[in-house]
Parts: C-alpha cells; sequence; structure tokens
C-alpha cells in the first residue's frame, strides 16, 4: 500500500515540479506582460534618468511596459498629492524625495513593502546604508526601497585655493591662512576673495561660490545646512526644526538668523541671476569653472569631474559642510563659544525613494521595477553613472572603486569624494532632514520667505518670524498633539 | 510737401520699429531651435552661418528621433480636445444663440438679454476658482485626467464666446429666408440645420477659430486637471523646466510646433477679425 | 480675446425674432445653459462652500465647516495683499500702456498705406500665440547672461540688467511681456472702431481745415470712446487672470515679487495643498473681477447716456 501512495505521492511532486519549473520558466519570460506601469519622477536627467536606464532591460525580462511621466521638481509634490487624492492609480509607482514619505506613508497613500523587502534576499537590504533604511521607515514599516543617498558637502577648486600666491593675498587681506573652509565665516572669507576677478587667467571674470537660492529649486535644502552648524549642539536632540516639548518652530532662533544672514549675504559673491539659481545651476556652473566653492549633493562632484565638458576635472576637493564657532542652544537660550568649529553635516533631502501606490492594480510588476534599480548591482552602474542625479546608499558602493575610475572619476578627487561623504554619514552630530507629515508645506512657507530675505524684500529676521508664524498655523491645523508625538517618534524620543 | 515726407518717414519709421519689437521673439525662438548647446551656452548668436553654425538636431530629435515618443501623446491630445471641444461648442453655442435671436424668452423676470448677458459674463470667471472645484468634481465623475473631461472643460470655457459671436452672426440674418420654410413644415432644428448654418458659415469658422485657439492654448486648467493620459502640449512644453540648464533648442523647437497652427490661423482669420467680429464690438 | 457684450449691443432690437412661445427655445437653450450649470456654476459654488471649509487629506478627501478662518487667515496673510498689490499693478501699467499703444498703432494705420495689410498682421501676430511659449520665449530673452538683452545693452554701453533676480525689475520685466503679448488686441480693437466711424464726419472736419490734434482730440477720439472703454474693459478682465507667462518666467520670484493671485492661489491649493485656503485666494479674486466689472459696466453707462 504505502509503495502505491509513494509512488502517486512521487508522481504529485514529479509533475508538481515540472508544472512549476515551467511556470518559473514562462514566468521568468512573461511575468508582467500586458502590464503597463505608469511611472512619475522628475524631468530628465536627474533621477528621470535611472527609470530610463533600466526601463530597456526589465521591460524585456517581464514582459512588461513603462510608461514614464515626468513634472518638474517644484510641482512633483503637487502632482502626486493631488493624484493620491484622486483615490484611483493616475501612476504605478513614483521615484520621489523622502521627505515627503510622512504625508505619503502617514495617510497611507503607499504600498507597506516590509513583506516583500524582507522576502528580497536579492536586494541584500542590510548592505543599505542604516541612515536610508531610516528614511524609507515609517511607524516601523518600510514603505519605498532607497536608491539614492544625500547629504550636502562643500565642494572647493584645488587650482584656486592651493594656489601659492592666492594664499599668500589672502592671508595679507584677512589674516589667517587659506585652506578648505572649516568655517562658515571661512567659506564666505573665500567667497568674497575669489568673486568677481580672473583668478583662473581665461581671460574670464570668475565668481566665489554656487548655491542654489531659488524657491521650488531645493533653496530650503541649502539654508538648512548652513543653519545646522550653528544650531545643533551635539547630543541634543530637536535642535532643528521644532521644540519637541512644546512644536513651537526653532527656525526663527538666533542661530537660524545668523545663518540666513550668512546666506543672504552670499547672493553677492556668486554669478549674476544666482538668485533663480537651482541645484542644477550649482552644478552646470561649477563645472563650467564659474566659481570657487559650491555647495550641493554628491552630484556636482561627478559632474565636475566625469562631464566632458567640464573644465575643472581633477580639480575638486569635496569637504564635510563646515562649521561654526559659536552654538546656540535652544534649550538655554545662550550662545556658547567654542574653540574647534562645532560641524553638523546635513542629510539634506534624504535621498529619493522608490514607492509602489497603494491604489495600483500591479503592485508585483511596480515593487519588482523599484527592487531593479535598487538591488546593489544596479543601484552600482546607477550612482556611477552621469546624470541620473542618484548618489552612493550602500556600503558596497563605498567599497568598489573601478566603477568609480570607470565612470571618468581621477584621483585624488575621488578619494576626497567619496572620503567627505562617507565622513558626513557617519558623523555623530549628523542632522537628519525633517520627515513629518506637511513637510512640503513647512517647507513651501520657509523657502517663501527665504526667497523674500534673499531678495532684499524684508530681514532675514523678519523673514523667519514670518515663516515661523506660518509654521504655528500649519501645525495647529494639522493637530499639535498628534505633530508632537510624530516628530518626537522621529526624533526617537519618548512620546509625552 | 517737407512736411508730407516727414511724416511719412515717421510713420513707415514707427510702423517698422513696432515690426522689429514684435517679430524679434519669434525670431529668437526659430533661430534658438536651429542651435546646439554650445552655440547657446557661449553667448547670444544672431544670424545663422554668420555668427553660429545652424543645426538640425533639435528638428530631428523631435520628429524623428527620441523626442518623437514624448510629443506624440501630447500633441495627439491637445489635437483631439482641442477639435473636439470647438465642434462641440460651436454646435452648443449656435443652438442657443439661436434660441436667444429668435425666440422671446420669459423666464420668470428673466428675458433674452438677461439670459445672454448671464452665458456671456460666465466669461470673467477666472480659471483658478473653478479649477480647484473641478479637480474634485472630475474626480468623482472618473473623469480626470481624460481627454472627454478636458472636452467639457473647454466646452465650458470657451462657451460665452460662441454664444456671444454667434448671437451677433445670427441678428444679421434677415429672418425672412426662413419664414419661407417654416411655413412649409420645417422643424426649428431643421431651419437651423439647413438654412441658418450654411448661410453664416463665415462666422461660423471665425467662431470655430477663435474657440479652437483658446484651447489650443489653454494652461491652467491642463495643468490642475491632466495627470498623464490627456496632458496637452502646453504642459509638456511647461514641464520642460529642468535642473540642467533648460534645453533652448529643444524647448523651442516644441513651442515653435505648438505655435505654428495658430499662426497659420491668425493669418486666415484676421480678415475676419476686421471686418466680421469686431467692427461692431464697441458700438 | 474676451467677450463681454456692450449692453447696448445685448438690448438691441428683437427684430429677427418671432413671436413664438419661450418654450420652444428650451431645446436649443438646454444644452449650453446645462454645460454651464455643471462646468462653471456649480464649481463655482463648490468653491464657495470650501472657502468656509476645512479639508483634510488623511484617508481622503474629507470636508469639514470651518467658519469663517480662511477669510479670516486672508485678511492677515501679507503675501495675499502682495500678490493682490502685484496684480493690480501689472494690470494697471500693462492695460494702460497696451491702451496707449494699441492706439497709436491703430491711427498710424488706419489711412491708406502702402503695405498696411501686410504691418496689421505682424502686429497681431503675438495676441494668439500660446502664452506658455511666450513665457519661454522671453525668459530666453531675459537671461541674463545668455540672453539677447544684457549683451545689446552692453554693446551700447550700458550695465546689464537683471531682468528677472532683481526684485523691483522683475515685475516689469512681467509687463514688457504682456503688453507684447496683448498690445495686438488693443490694437485690432480699436482700428476695427476708427474703421467704423463714420466717414462723413471726419471729412467734413478735415475740410473745416481742423488740425490733426485737434481732429482727434475734438471729433475722433469721443466717437471712438465707447470702443475704448469696451477694450479696456475687457483687457482689463483678463489680465487679471495673469499666470501663465509669470509661471514660467519668474515663477512669481525673486521672492513673491511677481506672485500673481492666480499663481498665488495655485500654490497654496496645489502645491501646500491646502485647498481650502487656495480656494479662497481664488473666489478672492472672483470678488476683485466682479468689483471692478460691475463698476467698468457702470463707467460705460454714464458714458452711453453722454453719447446719446
Amino acid at each position: 500500500m504505502w509503495y502505491r501512495s509513494r509512488g502517486v505521492c512521487f508522481l504529485i511532486i514529479t509533475l508538481l515540479s515540472i508544472s512549476l519549473l515551467t511556470a518559473g520558466a514562462s514566468g521568468q519570460q512573461k511575468r508582467f506582460s500586458g502590464v503597463t506601469l505608469t511611472v512619475i519622477t522628475q524631468n530628465p536627467p536627474y533621477i528621470a534618468k535611472a527609470v530610463q536606464m533600466f526601463a530597456p532591460e526589465w521591460e524585456k525580462r517581464t514582459g512588461g511596459k513603462i510608461n514614464l511621466v515626468t513634472a518638474p521638481f517644484g510641482e512633483l509634490y503637487s502632482k502626486l498629492m493631488s493624484s493620491f487624492t484622486l483615490g484611483t492609480a493616475a501612476y504605478d509607482l513614483s521615484l520621489f524625495a523622502s521627505a515627503w514619505m510622512g504625508d505619503f506613508a502617514g495617510n497611507k497613500y503607499l504600498l507597506d513593502l516590509t513583506d516583500r523587502i524582507k522576502a528580497d534576499k536579492d536586494l541584500k537590504w542590510e548592505d543599505i546604508l542604516p541612515t536610508y533604511q531610516q528614511t524609507v521607515t515609517w511607524g516601523g514599516r518600510l514603505y519605498a526601497l532607497p536608491i539614492d543617498g544625500d547629504v550636502h558637502t562643500v565642494y572647493y577648486r584645488r587650482d584656486a585655493l592651493e594656489n601659492p600666491k592666492y594664499k599668500a593675498q589672502f592671508k595679507a587681506k584677512y589674516g589667517y591662512d587659506l585652506r578648505p573652509p572649516q568655517t562658515w565665516k571661512e567659506y564666505r572669507d573665500i567667497a568674497e576673495f575669489f568673486n568677481g576677478w580672473d583668478w583662473v587667467g581665461d581671460g574670464k571674470k570668475h565668481y566665489g561660490v554656487l548655491e542654489a537660492f531659488k524657491r521650488g529649486g531645493q533653496a530650503f535644502w541649502f539654508f538648512m545646512s548652513h543653519a545646522a552648524a550653528y544650531v545643533s549642539v551635539p547630543g541634543q536632540k530637536g535642535n532643528m526644526f521644532f521644540d519637541p516639548d512644546t512644536m513651537k518652530p526653532q527656525i526663527n532662533n538666533p542661530g537660524f538668523v545668523k545663518a540666513l544672514e550668512d546666506w543672504v549675504a552670499l547672493v553677492k559673491f556668486g554669478p549674476p541671476g544666482m538668485i533663480n539659481f537651482d541645484s542644477g545651476d550649482v552644478r552646470s556652473q561649477f563645472a563650467a569653472g564659474t566659481a570657487a566653492l559650491a555647495l550641493d549633493w554628491g552630484d556636482t562632484g561627478i559632474v565636475g569631474d566625469t562631464d566632458p565638458k567640464s573644465v575643472v576635472k581633477g580639480k575638486i576637493g569635496t569637504i564635510v559642510l563646515p562649521g561654526s564657532l559659536e552654538v546656540y542652544n535652544y534649550k538655554t537660550g545662550k550662545w556658547t563659544k567654542l574653540t574647534k568649529p562645532n560641524v553638523a553635516p546635513y542629510l539634506a533631502f534624504g535621498g529619493w525613494v522608490c514607492g509602489v501606490m497603494a491604489t495600483t492594480k500591479h503592485p508585483d510588476a511596480a515593487y519588482d521595477f523599484c527592487r531593479t534599480i535598487a538591488e546593489p548591482k544596479n543601484s552600482y552602474i546607477a550612482v556611477t553613472t552621469a546624470e541620473t542625479g542618484l548618489n552612493p546608499f550602500r556600503a558596497s558602493h563605498f567599497a568598489d572603486l573601478s566603477g568609480w575610475k570607470k565612470f571618468g572619476f581621477v584621483e585624488p578627487d575621488l578619494s576626497s569624494y567619496l572620503g567627505a561623504i562617507k565622513a558626513s554619514l557617519s558623523h555623530p552630530n549628523a542632522q537628519l532632514d525633517l520627515k513629518l507629515p506637511g513637510q512640503a508645506r513647512y517647507l513651501d512657507a520657509l523657502e517663501t520667505q527665504l526667497a523674500r530675505a534673499a531678495a532684499g524684500e524684508i530681514s532675514p529676521k523678519a523673514a523667519l518670524d514670518a515663516a515661523a508664524a506660518e509654521w504655528e498655523k500649519i501645525t495647529n491645523e494639522l493637530g499639535r498633539d498628534k505633530m508632537r508625538r510624530l516628530y518626537r517618534e522621529w526624533l526617537g524620543l519618548p512620546a509625552k | 510737401m517737407w512736411m508730407r515726407v516727414f511724416k511719412a518717414v515717421f510713420i513707415y519709421a514707427a510702423l517698422l520699429a513696432w515690426s522689429v519689437f514684435a517679430l524679434f521673439p519669434l525670431y529668437w525662438m526659430v533661430i534658438a531651435s536651429f542651435k546646439d548647446p554650445l552655440a547657446v551656452s557661449q553667448g547670444p548668436t544672431f544670424i545663422p552661418w554668420v555668427d553660429f553654425q545652424p543645426t538640425l538636431s533639435a528638428w530631428k530629435a523631435i520628429l524623428f528621433g527620441i523626442e518623437r515618443e514624448t510629443i506624440r501623446g501630447p500633441l495627439v491630445n491637445s489635437t483631439v480636445i482641442g477639435l473636439g471641444s470647438t465642434i462641440l461648442v460651436v454646435l452648443v453655442g449656435a443652438m442657443a444663440a439661436y434660441g436667444l435671436t429668435r425666440f422671446q424668452i420669459q423666464a420668470g423676470p428673466f428675458r433674452n438679454q438677461d439670459l445672454l448677458f448671464w452665458i456671456v459674463s460666465q466669461r470673467i470667471m477666472p480659471p483658478i476658482v473653478t479649477g480647484l472645484a473641478l479637480f474634485m468634481m472630475l474626480r468623482v465623475l472618473g473623469l480626470i485626467d481624460t481627454r472627454t473631461g478636458m472636452i467639457l472643460v473647454y466646452t465650458a470655457f470657451n462657451l460665452p464666446l460662441a454664444v456671444w459671436l454667434m448671437h451677433n452672426f445670427f441678428q444679421q440674418i434677415p429672418p425672412d429666408i426662413e419664414e419661407a420654410a417654416l411655413v412649409d413644415g420645417a422643424s426649428r432644428g431643421r431651419v437651423l440645420w439647413h438654412i441658418v448654418l450654411p448661410v453664416s458659415l463665415p462666422g461660423l469658422v471665425a467662431t470655430f477659430l477663435f474657440c479652437l485657439v483658446f484651447a489650443w492654448n489653454e494652461f491652467l486648467l491642463a495643468l490642475i486637471l491632466t495627470f498623464n493620459r490627456a496632458r496637452t502640449m502646453p504642459i509638456l512644453i511647461a514641464a520642460q523646466h529642468s535642473q540642467r540648464m533648460i534645453e533652448w533648442w529643444s524647448l523651442s523647437a516644441m513651442s515653435l510646433i505648438t505655435i505654428a497652427p495658430v499662426v497659420l490661423i491668425t493669418l486666415v482669420l484676421q480678415r475676419y477679425l476686421i471686418t466680421n467680429v469686431l467692427a461692431g464690438a464697441g458700438r | 480675446m474676451q467677450d463681454v457684450p456692450s449692453l447696448h449691443e445685448v438690448s438691441r432690437d428683437l427684430m429677427g425674432r418671432q413671436r413664438s412661445r419661450g418654450s420652444q427655445a428650451l431645446p436649443f437653450l438646454l444644452p449650453a445653459v446645462s454645460i454651464l450649470l455643471c462646468f462653471t456654476i456649480f464649481p463655482f459654488l463648490f468653491t464657495v462652500a470650501l472657502t468656509f471649509s476645512r479639508v483634510s487629506l488623511v484617508g481622503g478627501l474629507k470636508l469639514q465647516f470651518g467658519g469663517l478662518q480662511n477669510w479670516i487667515r486672508l485678511v492677515q496673510d501679507d503675501r495675499f495683499w502682495n500678490s493682490l498689490g502685484n496684480t493690480l499693478f501689472i494690470v494697471a501699467v500693462a492695460v494702460s500702456v497696451e491702451f496707449i499703444l494699441g492706439l497709436g498703432l491703430a491711427l498710424l494705420i488706419n489711412r491708406p498705406l502702402r503695405g498696411g495689410a501686410f504691418f496689421r498682421t505682424i502686429f497681431i501676430l503675438p495676441m494668439a500665440l500660446a502664452p506658455i511659449a511666450i513665457g519661454y520665449i522671453w525668459l530666453m530673452i531675459y537671461h541674463e547672461t545668455i540672453g539677447p538683452l544684457n549683451v545689446l545693452l552692453e554693446r551700447i554701453g550700458l550695465p546689464p540688467v537683471g531682468w528677472v533676480s532683481r526684485r523691483n525689475v522683475a515685475i516689469y520685466s512681467i509687463i514688457i511681456t504682456d503688453i507684447w503679448h496683448w498690445t495686438p488686441f488693443m490694437f485690432i480693437v480699436l482700428l476695427a472702431g476708427l474703421q467704423s466711424l463714420p466717414a462723413e464726419i471726419l471729412e467734413a472736419a478735415q475740410i473745416d481745415g481742423t488740425s490733426g490734434w485737434q481732429l482727434f482730440r475734438y471729433i475722433t477720439f469721443p466717437m471712438l470712446r465707447p470702443t475704448a472703454i469696451a477694450a479696456i474693459i475687457l483687457r482689463s478682465l483678463e489680465a487679471f487672470k495673469i499666470v501663465d507667462e509669470i509661471f514660467i518666467i519668474t515663477g512669481g520670484g525673486p521672492g513673491v515679487s511677481t506672485e500673481s493671485l492666480t499663481l498665488h492661489a495655485y500654490y497654496i491649493g496645489f502645491l501646500s495643498f491646502d485647498l481650502a485656503y487656495g480656494a479662497t485666494i481664488a473666489m478672492s479674486l472672483f470678488l476683485l473681477v466682479l468689483v471692478v466689472a460691475l463698476s467698468m459696466v457702470r463707467i460705460t453707462q454714464r458714458y452711453q447716456r453722454v453719447e446719446v
């Protein structure tokens, strides 16, 4: 008897495995045939390029089709939010800013990917730096895949800052040695020193510094990068955005006002029209050799060293954001003088992530496309390819230098570049970017006032007071207690 | 004598000056579409072959190359939405205008001119006012991001204009020509379709082209109400702001494709503009 | 092109109208009226309701009664007053310049002139172009380093101008663009008005030996006045809605120095996703346009009485 049943079992198992195998095989071929995924992200080239890069291969492999829709960065959030409120799937997945996670995951607009990610061994989740694992986590669940690492660093022209003649002139003028800026004061002086004359020797006028001041063009993060050093008391939480006890905005405290004064003063040390620059302008202008200093995400280093049109290849030094010799403590309401600069690298923006809409009809296909961009091999290709706008976010991205060199990076630029990014990410006083529901509203309210201050419409103090008042209104509207709970959760503070 | 020569010179100089002002920006866009990235980024150049070498690369990319796919959807959408809404608005507008010119209406205190004023005054409504609500309304109707939805919205948007223009035309048509048909027992609908519309064809064409231009150029409502499937050309062009330096060459080529039909229409329309449409406007 | 009818036009005789009963008109009017009710009046009323609401996006869209809070916020919002001021400034300056230039061009061309049709065609061309494309054209022209304008200035020895980057300059750049775009409208309407003036009166005056200026001042202009007023009303009502070109050229910046009411409402409604407050700003624009329209209609009526 038993052998017969064993035979039947065997038969069944054989049949099953055959059917599974064939299903697997045909599934491998045409797993998503007939499926069209609509992807929305920002305009090419940056970020959209990643979709364009991997779409053909994915389409061939799975039989699906990718339909890419793009919007300028300034309108991407609006397009996503309005599509979410539709309740139907205008888009299936999106490559978006992790800063919006609070709105998207908090309102359950995104599909919970936790189980899929946990089950996906080839994704090598543990290889992703903890900071970026954190950016896609909301309430202990995972709502997206990190595809990008983001931190602000400062770039400088080695041929300018290491030129002995300029060093001597600088010392004569300012009374201290010219070096890659360690403080925002030095940063300012260097910008001033190199502004408005031909320090390259090509017969053209060159400028001091490049930053993005444009509203809707990432100005928020540029300003915050300046502010972080002035307000981030090491080891103390809740320095940057709100007082975690009261949810009162911090952004108009003296530390932030000082930072805004610094930042506004830089407008005159940049090329004409800098007030309308976004981060894309910073990159292209730095690569064109316009200025001695630039503040940006990792892309300026990439464009500068790898773009064939770049005139600054091999001349770029990268450093962690400068610090400050005084720091404002919001708890005591006092400035503390320091002998060593207080450095606070700002993980501005927190990276682009790939999320799947809760309303999509094709969650498996959408996840599969996201993981195609996020998995180790492809993501390494993406972060070492021009104009993807994607920067390293996995430990393995820093370990293997071959791709970076093939990409066009040269030494010593490369070591300096990867070193500064790594040092920023692992810095004990590194500050995370704001992640709360309504983040876009807070950001727009502040950016509007920043733009007014940069344009000289109102004083930095008045601008920040106005922004803080606006933040209070938003907090009240969204519910102070709820926001405080979420904010404390985000900071890792006990509930109150 | 000298006075007259002087006057003639002055007149032509003034007209020429304004022509330059009117045409230079267009000229600039046309030559920008023939520039390559280097010619753009190295500062302004003014005359092809003299200070820059024109290239067809932007046009090639749009007409035959990679941009073709990008532009095709929005171009089809613009055409379908533009023509669809315009045909609809001319029909509906003609019916309404006919009703207003041929019947004496008394709905409570409202008479013909009240109703006409009510319809036409809708035109002052800023699109942003209805746009927010239309967004939520089309969402409920399942018409958001669809051509049908945009056709209906643009029909409502252009209806005041269409009714007003058609009303003017129908007023100029003597009613006697209709009377014979009515006496023969033809219905009002048949009279409108077979007698009035053919007679007022020039006006119909003018109205059609006017409304088409508005629907074709409209931006704000399309920005709010479309996401992917129904995006129109103005939305595509507006989305060309990118974080790299704006690609003036391809942007210019795209814009010129959008502008071209309208320029043609203007050339056709300009006679009507003066003789038929506006002559009575102010009186 | 705009289309509020001048009132006397509307009240013209009902010559072509038979004494049919009004109910017969219903099938003709029904489609138009229902489309307007659905896609203009209903959304309008919805927006009115929105201004008194509190909108919650958590877990789908929910509306709650919010009382006057949006309107109170509006009155206290200096960014609103700023965008209102910008809008009024743009309308006032642009429309007056457009009127003067349009009138000048119409007077110049309203005579037997070789090439008149040619010039006329060129003059009206900008009017029909997509505002978005116009925005980009001028953005290229205003560009501070690779645009033609600053280079030309430099060649004649003038300092470069921050066309779109300087606070008090950018709004004029917007106005110049608007003038380029819409002077053709003034031109064409005024030209049509000039051409429909009774030739006999003008000829009689010329025979009397009236000088050019006097002819214009005492005869042509008074006769043209109704057309002129209509043109100004129509253009102003449209100008209040300005948004497309600003959206492209400055995005409302630098700061908020070129933000118009429509743009402000759009930003609040769809960028900050504050639908209720965005609707309130939009509604304030509607009220503004309404007040302007009504007062202008009243002015026209007064002139009517003088005229007739």
